[in-house]
This record gives C-alpha cells, structure tokens and sequence, in this order.
C-alpha cells in the first residue's frame, strides 16, 4: 500500500468545468465598466530613425480619448538591461516595435484614428544575422550599451551588438583535446520560433485617482511584471497591482510585460477609465516574444574506449531588438552544453546578440532544447567517428551520484543513468539497427536524446491555507495556472497534508494585492518550490488546529496528536489514545473548528541559503542550483524519401521526477510537450528578410495540428532519484518532454539517413540528397 | 457604418438586432450578445478557437459576417449543456484530461459535437483529420482525439 492518500493518484484538474462550458473569463472576455479599446501603431521597418510624428489628426478623431506618443513615456524596461522603451523614441530597432497608442471608444475607432498618425522613418541597415551582428563592421542595434544599467551578474560590451559574454572554464580543454583520440567538430542552427500560445497577448489598465495602477493580464509571472513596471515607472510596488485571469498559454512567452505597459501608458491619460489592448495574430508574431535562434559551434574530445574528454563551445543567441531576459537563456543552455554527462573539461563561451528581429526569450526549456540538440549530435558524431553504439557511448559517460558536474559542484539525485536505460528499452534498443528499409521503402531511424537542466535559484514563493469552519480549505499563492497544472498539485498536497477531501480544496485566483509572493512561473518550478512552502503551510495549520483543540477538549496541546489521514487524537498522560478523536474530513459534522480561532496557515520557501554565487570567469561553484533534473527521449522516425516527410513514429519519454504527484498531470505534461517539441524540430521557423517577418501568421507559421499528432507516446516516469529537498520527492515536469525531442527527433533523422542534422526545423529540402543517397546505399548491398 | 436587422437563434433564444454589415459573427456573439465562450486566436480562419455550430455545421465565425448568419440557429459552447447536465463530450472533456489552459477548449468541443452528429462513430483516423482546423497548443492532441473517440463510442452503443 502506498504510503500517500492522494499524492501519486491522478487527480482531475479543478478548473476543467469552467472552461469546457464557456464560462472561464479569459482576459479577451472582461469588459469593465467605461473601458476603452487601445490601438498600437507598429513599425513597419525593422531599424530606422524616427524622423518625426505627427498625431494631430488622430487626436481630433471620433471617440478618441488618449493619444500617446514617446517621448511622453520615456520609461524603461529591461530584467537584465534596461534598454526597452514602452514606445520607440528616436529609433525603432524591430519590425512591429510600438510608436504610438490611441484610445477610443471603440476598438474600430482606435484604430481608423492610428491609420491617421504621420509618421516619418527614415530606414537603417538591419542587423538580420547573429553572426553578421557580431562583424566589427556591422550596423549596432544600440548605439550605446552603456548607457542602460544592467545587472552585475552579465556583460555587454560596448560599442558592439553582444548584450551578454557568458563563460565556463573546467579544467585544461587544451590538454585535453591535445590527447584525444578522436576530435568532433561541427556547427548547428536553431531557427527562430514563436511560442504560439493560442492565446495572444493583451491587457487591461486601470489608473485610479490616487494613481495606483491595477493591471488585468495573463502574466505568467505577475510579481516578475509588477517588479518590472514598478521598476521602470518608479512607483512603489504595492501602487501596481495585477490581477491574472485564466491564462490560455504561456510557455514562457508571456512572461516579458508586452500589453501590460502600453495599456498603462493610455490608462494615465484617460482619468480612471480602464483601456484594454489586445494583440491581433500579426501583432503578437512581430510583438510578442520569440524563442530566440542559435548558432552553436561545437568540438568534443573522446579517448578510443568512449570516455568524452573535452567539449568546447562558443554559440550565438540572436536575442533580437531587446534583451529581455535572454542572458539567462544563453547562460542556461552554455552551463548544460555539454549533456549530462561526465566531463573533465568544459570550454563555453556563449554570446547574446542583439539583431532587428523580434525578442528573444525563454520558451519551455530556456535554451536547453537547442542545447540538447546541439550535445546529443555531437554524441551520435563521436559514436560514429568510434564506431560505438550511441546508446552505449552516453552510458559509458553519464553523470552519477557523487560526480562533479560542469560547474564544479558535487552532483546528487541524479536520475539520468536510469532514464536513458528506460528511454531505450521503451524502444527496444538492444540488437536493433539504427537505419533501416521499411518493405515499403520508406526510411526509417531511431535516435537517442538527453538533457540535464537546473532550476533558477535563488528563488522564493509562499503559500497560505485558510480554513472555513465548515471544513472547506482554500489555498492561495501566486505561481499561475498555464494549464500545467499547478491549480490541481497543490490542493493535492493540502488534502494529503490535512485529511481534508480534495473536492473540498479550492485555489485563488492570483492577483498581487491578495495572494502571498512567488518570484516567477518558470523553470518547472512550481512543483518543488510551491510544493515545499504549501508542506510548510499545512503545518503551520495543523499547529494552529491542535492548539484550538486543546483548548476545546481542554488538554494540553502536548497530548494532542495529528494523525497522518487527519485525524485528531487525545492522548493520555502516558502516550496513549483516550479514545476521544475527530477527523479532518468531518469537520463540517463535528464542527471543531466552528467559531473557533481563524486558522490561517502559511508556509513560505525560498533558495538563498543553498545557493553559492558562480565565479563570473569560470562558472565554478559549489552549489548552483536546488534542483537538477534529468531526462532522456528515445524516438523512431520514418522518411518519405520521395517527399522527404519526416514522420514521427514513437516518442518514449523517460524523465527524472523524483515522484510522481498526479500521475494524471505528468502525461498532459509530457504528451503536450513532446508534440511542441517535434513542431519545434520539424515545423516552427521564423522567416526574416533584411530584418523583415515573412512568415508572420498561422498558415505560413505552422504548429503541429492534429494531423501531426499521430505519434505513439511512451511516459515512463523515473523514481528512482527522488529529491532529498522536494516535496515528497518531487523535481519539476513541466519542461522535460520538451527538452529532449527536439534532440531524440534529430538524433534519429541524423541516423536514418546517415548524415548530421545542422539545422533545425529540419526540412524537406535539407535532406532531400540525402534521402537518395541512403536510398542508392541500400540498392547497392 | 451600415447596419443591418437580423434574425437569429442563438443556444435556443430568439435575437432581432441591428448589426453592422462589417460585424463578424464572432464579435457579435463576444460583445453583443456577451456569449465570450468562442475565443479569438487568429481572426483568419486559421486556428478553430471561434468554432461555433451554424444550422448544425461548425464555422469559423471569425470568418463569417453576423449578416450572413441571418436567420440560422446558431450553437455556442454556452447552449451546449442542458442545464446542469453537461453534454457527454464536456464531461469526457473533463474526466479524460482533455483540457490543459482550455482556450481552445470551446472550439474544440464545439467541432467534435459536429463531428459526432454527422459521423456518428468515426476512426480515430478520421477524427484526427476532421479536427485539422482546431489548434492546440497545450495537449498535443493526443487526450482531445482519445476523448473525442470515447464520448463517439459510448454515445453509439447507447
Ligand atoms: S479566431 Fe477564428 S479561426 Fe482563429
Ligand atoms: S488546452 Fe491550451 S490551447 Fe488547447
């Protein structure tokens, strides 16, 4: 029997109903009383001077309440260097950059009235390219990096288009490579993807009279935007409030404030009235937030009998018009770039570049998804060049308990090992050839993909449980509901840790006035870090409950026992049970609690204290993270060699969770995951022109449909590395799938047809020769 | 801009409006009748989440003009329950785990109510290809055509 009531049983989410009616108030279905509708006048070039503006006519237009422009919001945003206005002045550096806004009654009129602005750019040189960026010669984005402040943790170098130089340094990569037996060299791409949440980006705002500004959006991270407009507003925090409603999609992408400040902007001008703005489809690609492309240059080292000695890297991250928080995607991606495998020497030198492209920023995996794609083709590289078998190559080197990892620390709960073993037994591995001829003639290939990645830390969160007296709970927090889950996890571990039924545990909607502080909803953290303050919480009830109960059955607290499952017991003067006890389910019977002290529980969790501060040279540290997870994919392809479609058969999905709470959620979670991972890996890709969008829309964008989905999907879940720190055992889950299918994917075209993939999406006409040639090859045998 | 009266039902209530002949029945349902379970995601026709039944076909009403819809009967996803009782599909919706952030939840349901009544019990197969139009970002799928085929299968032994 499990040692749990509800942890590890699957649970249905608790706000299914409301959405499968209709009912669910998204942002798009709030309309508050006097609201506006906004409208943005975009760029139409990608990097010019604005020459002039002129909105006198648009001011004068039908319904039109606020004109902005500017110079009249000359605030600045930036979580790693303020460098972006809510409005271009002087320059625009992306194609769909904000210039001016306009309020009006209606949205048709909002917009009839931005159509009337004049506005005079004369065009620049774009920067489209990472690598052109980086020329001494090439055009800069921003004249002078120096001029924004940045946090001390990155650094740009001026006068160029670098925003960020990150480094890692273990060991002698030199001596290393001098030593080897074989040298991998290689380069991959990653194109430039948009999250495509089905929801786009919009916002409402609302300034009232003493100038506290209240904020309706789906934010992913709502405290990360209300830190970001306080911080470029000047106003104090608890003047910003933020209200998130159901949010339909994030994946990172809504995470970065994008609506949120050009609804302000309007909303300080039109004296109380609340103005929403909402992208369209084609704001949203040009505006929104993108998965910032890659360009990695690889070379790894390894000894005849397969031990790697050495990877070096240096890559370039084309973060686009803005730095956002892509110095944190580059650092995440170079500091697993390696693969979680045991290597003595590490060489990373990543650079995030600024092009006139669109922003980009994390997306489920903050970078690891590329990076895993780029270490696991090495792997397939090196195994080839030793003629090893891939599989065996990544066992003979994976990280285990007790092993340095790449930042010098002492490595634990490491699950990979067990992962990898999983992944490809799913597949049946073992004496199976890696390419073969289907008997009608199709190609197939089966490949191999891990990851390792490390949640941000230092983090922090908070949670409370408040108890009715007719023995209902509510939990409040503020880590969002994305649909990953969170919303039905964390009652769970309240009924666990109460008795209390799960129907009768109900969650808040997260708004900053209310519900306790969270620092973000990224890096599959809200498991482990919600979880660990929710435990917390439950405790600081079940405290609050004894003592009411003493005092109720007049006892000291001392013999009042809690009992696992709820149930509250007297004992005696020697220890033992009276016989007198209730039970937590039955609180709304025994009414124990009724007009009682309020119980208000509270639990907080934060990562200060285990965290040590990298060498800014070398990256050495001795603890950089709470939590490292792991996992490994294991996927079968087939090629038309006529057409060059790749299908993908099988994906197994072999991930290091530590344990399993809602078994439920983690095939959502990783089901999800690995269709967006082979639309990543097959389909996704932005298309610019000299700095333009060309593929701007949902049918020259393409995500996976349904059509695409036809994929059997192996989870196998790992237990056997649980967390000493995680509740229950727990790591995160919400990225996993992601991260290694992309790599899987890849590593199985790269071996059905026998040649590297060096570029993602792999297309059809990237591999169209090569069909044929493997095609000729088989014919000739 | 010109208006136009007309006639409609909407989840079995009877409508005479004056709509504007550029309005499309998306925005007339969102704002002027206040039915907002239909979601915009692209307004052109491209990602299903506006999927709404009229006369019994679903249609993008991102795509259709609310002049156009005179005089058809017109189902949301807010007329799909009787009462208390949700239809079969949005309890299997619920139950199977066929809902992740849900914006594409109403489209979705509303496509496969579609499917349901003109098929009956079609192949997994089938219905993959039938819910081509509807996107989804969050559960790649593989839950929304299992329940899709479940709900088809129950409903046909009945
Ligand atoms: S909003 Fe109608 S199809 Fe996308
Ligand atoms: S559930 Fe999120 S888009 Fe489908």
């Amino acid at each position: 029997m499990s040692e749990y009531t509800v942890i590890g049983k699957p649970a249905l989410r608790k706000d299914s109903h409301d959405k499968v009616t209709g009912s669910a108030q998204f942002c798009a279905d709030i309309t508050l009383t006097g609201m506006l509708h906004g409208a943005v006048l975009r760029s139409k070039v990608p990097h010019g001077i604005i020459k002039s503006i002129d909105v006198s006519a648009a001011k004068e237009a039908e319904g039109v309440r606020a004109v902005v422009t500017g110079e009249e919001v000359p605030y600045r945003l930036g979580r790693s260097i303020m460098d972006q206005t809510f409005l271009a002045i002087d320059k625009v550096r992306h194609e769909g950059e904000p210039i001016a806004l306009v309020a009006a009654d209606t949205l048709e009129q909002a917009y009839a009235a931005v159509r009337m602005i004049k506005v005079d750019i004369e065009p620049l040189p774009a920067v489209n390219d990472v690598l052109e960026a980086m020329k001494p010669e090439s055009a800069l984005v921003h004249d002078r990096l120096e001029d924004y402040w940045h946090v001390d943790t990155i650094r740009p170098v001026n006068g160029t288009n670098i925003y960020d130089h990150f480094t890692l340094r273990k060991g002698d990569v030199d001596k290393a490579f001098a030593e080897a037996d074989v040298i991998v060299e290689n380069e991959y791409d990653c194109a430039i993807l948009h999250h495509a949440a089905i929801e786009n980006h919009l916002a409402i705002a609302k300034v009232d009279g003493s100038g506290k500004i209240t904020v309706w959006s789906p934010a992913q991270s709502p405290y990360y935007i209300r830190g970001e407009l306080s911080r470029a507003l000047k106003v104090p925090e608890n003047k910003i409030r933020v209200i998130v409603p159901p949010i339909g999609g994030g994946f990172g992408g809504k995470l970065e404030a994008r609506a949120e400040q050009l609804a302000i902007a309007l909303a300080m001008k039109t004296h109380g009235r609340p103005v929403k703005v909402a992208f369209s489809r084609e704001e949203d690609f040009l505006a929104g937030t993108v998965r910032a492309g890659v360009h990695f240059k690889m070379r790894t080292a390894a000894r005849k009998d397969g031990k790697i000695l050495a990877v070096e890297s240096t890559n370039w991250w084309d973060s686009g018009a803005y730095s956002t928080i892509s110095p944190t995607v580059t650092l995440k991606a170079n500091v697993i770039l390696a693969g979680p495998y045991e290597v003595d020497n590490v060489k990373m030198d990543g650079y995030c570049v600024a092009t006139n492209k669109q922003l980009g920023t994390a997306q489920r995996g903050f970078g690891v998804a590329e990076a895993s794609y780029a270490h696991e083709q090495q792997m397939d590289a090196v195994a080839k060049a030793l003629g090893m078998d891939p599989y065996e190559l990544r066992m003979k080197n994976v990280m285990v308990d007790g092993c340095k990892g790449h930042t010098g620390e002492k490595m634990f709960a490491v699950g990979i090992k067990e992962c990898l073993k999983e992944a490809a037994e799913g597949l049946g591995w073992e004496g199976h050839p890696t390419s073969w001829i289907t008997e009608d003639g199709k190609i197939r290939g089966r490949g191999l993909g891990t990851f390792m990645k490390f949640t941000g830390t230092p983090s922090y969160t908070s949670a409370t449980i408040k108890l009715n007296f007719d023995g209902s709970a509510v939990v409040s927090y503020s880590t969002t509901e994305l649909g990953q889950g969170v919303g039905i996890v964390i009652p769970q571990i309240v009924a666990e840790e109460l008795g209390i039924p799960l129907e009768l545990i109900s969650t808040v909607q997260v708004d900053t006035d209310h519900t306790p502080l969270d620092k973000t909803t990224t890096s599959s953290r809200a498991t482990y870090h919600l979880g660990n303050a929710t435990i917390k919480a439950a405790e600081d009830a079940r405290r609050q409950i004894c003592q009411w109960v003493a005092f109720k059955w007049k006892t000291p607290v001392e013999r009042i026992e809690f009992k696992k499952g709820g149930i509250i017991v007297q004992l005696d003067e020697q220890g033992k049970p009276t016989g007198k006890q209730a039970r937590m389910d039955e609180l709304a019977k025994n009414g124990l609690i009724k007009n009682g002290e309020p119980i208000l529980g509270y639990g907080s969790y934060e990562t200060t204290n285990i965290w040590h501060k990298p060498d800014p040279e070398t990256y050495q540290t001795e603890r950089l993270t709470a939590m490292w997870f792991f996992g490994a994919n294991a996927a079968e392809v087939e090629i038309d060699p006529d057409t060059a479609k790749i299908r993908v058969v099988k994906v197994v999905a072999a991930h290091d969770i530590g344990k399993t709470l809602n078994p439920l959620g983690c095939l959502q979670q990783v089901e999800g995951g690995v269709i967006m991972g082979i639309g990543n890996t097959l389909l996704e890709e932005f298309i610019h022109r000299d700095g333009y969008l060309m593929n701007g829309n949902m049918v020259d964008f393409k995500i996976p449909t349904s059509m695409d989905s036809d994929v059997e999907i192996e989870m196998r879940l790992i237990e056997s590395s649980p967390h000493p720190e995680g509740p229950y055992g727990a790591k995160g889950i919400g990225e996993p799938a992601m991260c290694a299918t992309q790599s899987a994917v890849a590593s199985a075209v790269a071996h059905a047809l026998g040649v590297p993939v060096v570029h993602v999406p792999i297309k059809g006409e990237h591999i169209l020769a090569a069909c044929r040639k493997r095609l000729e090859e088989a014919n000739d045998r | 801009m010109f208006k136009k009266e007309i006639n409609i039902m909407v989840n079995n209530e009877h409508y005479v409006r004056e709509v504007a002949v550029n309005r499309t029945l998306l925005e007339f349902l969102r704002e002027d009748l206040g039915l907002t379970g239909a979601k915009e995601g692209c307004n052109e026709g491209e990602c299903g989440a506006c999927t709404v039944l009229v006369d019994g076909k679903p249609v993008n009403s991102c795509l259709m003009l609310a002049v156009e819809a005179d005089g058809s009967y017109i189902l949301t996803i807010e007329g799909l329950a009787k009462g208390d009782l949700l239809h079969p599909l949005q309890q299997a919706f619920i139950d199977e785990g066929a809902v992740q952030c849900g914006f594409c939840t109403p489209g979705m349901i509303m496509t496969a109510k579609a499917i349901l009544d003109e098929y009956g019990n079609p192949s997994e197969k089938e219905i993959r290809k039938l819910m081509e139009g509807n996107l989804c970002r969050c559960t790649g799928y593989t839950r929304v055509i299992k329940t899709v085929k479940k709900t088809a299968e129950a409903l046909a032994a009945k």
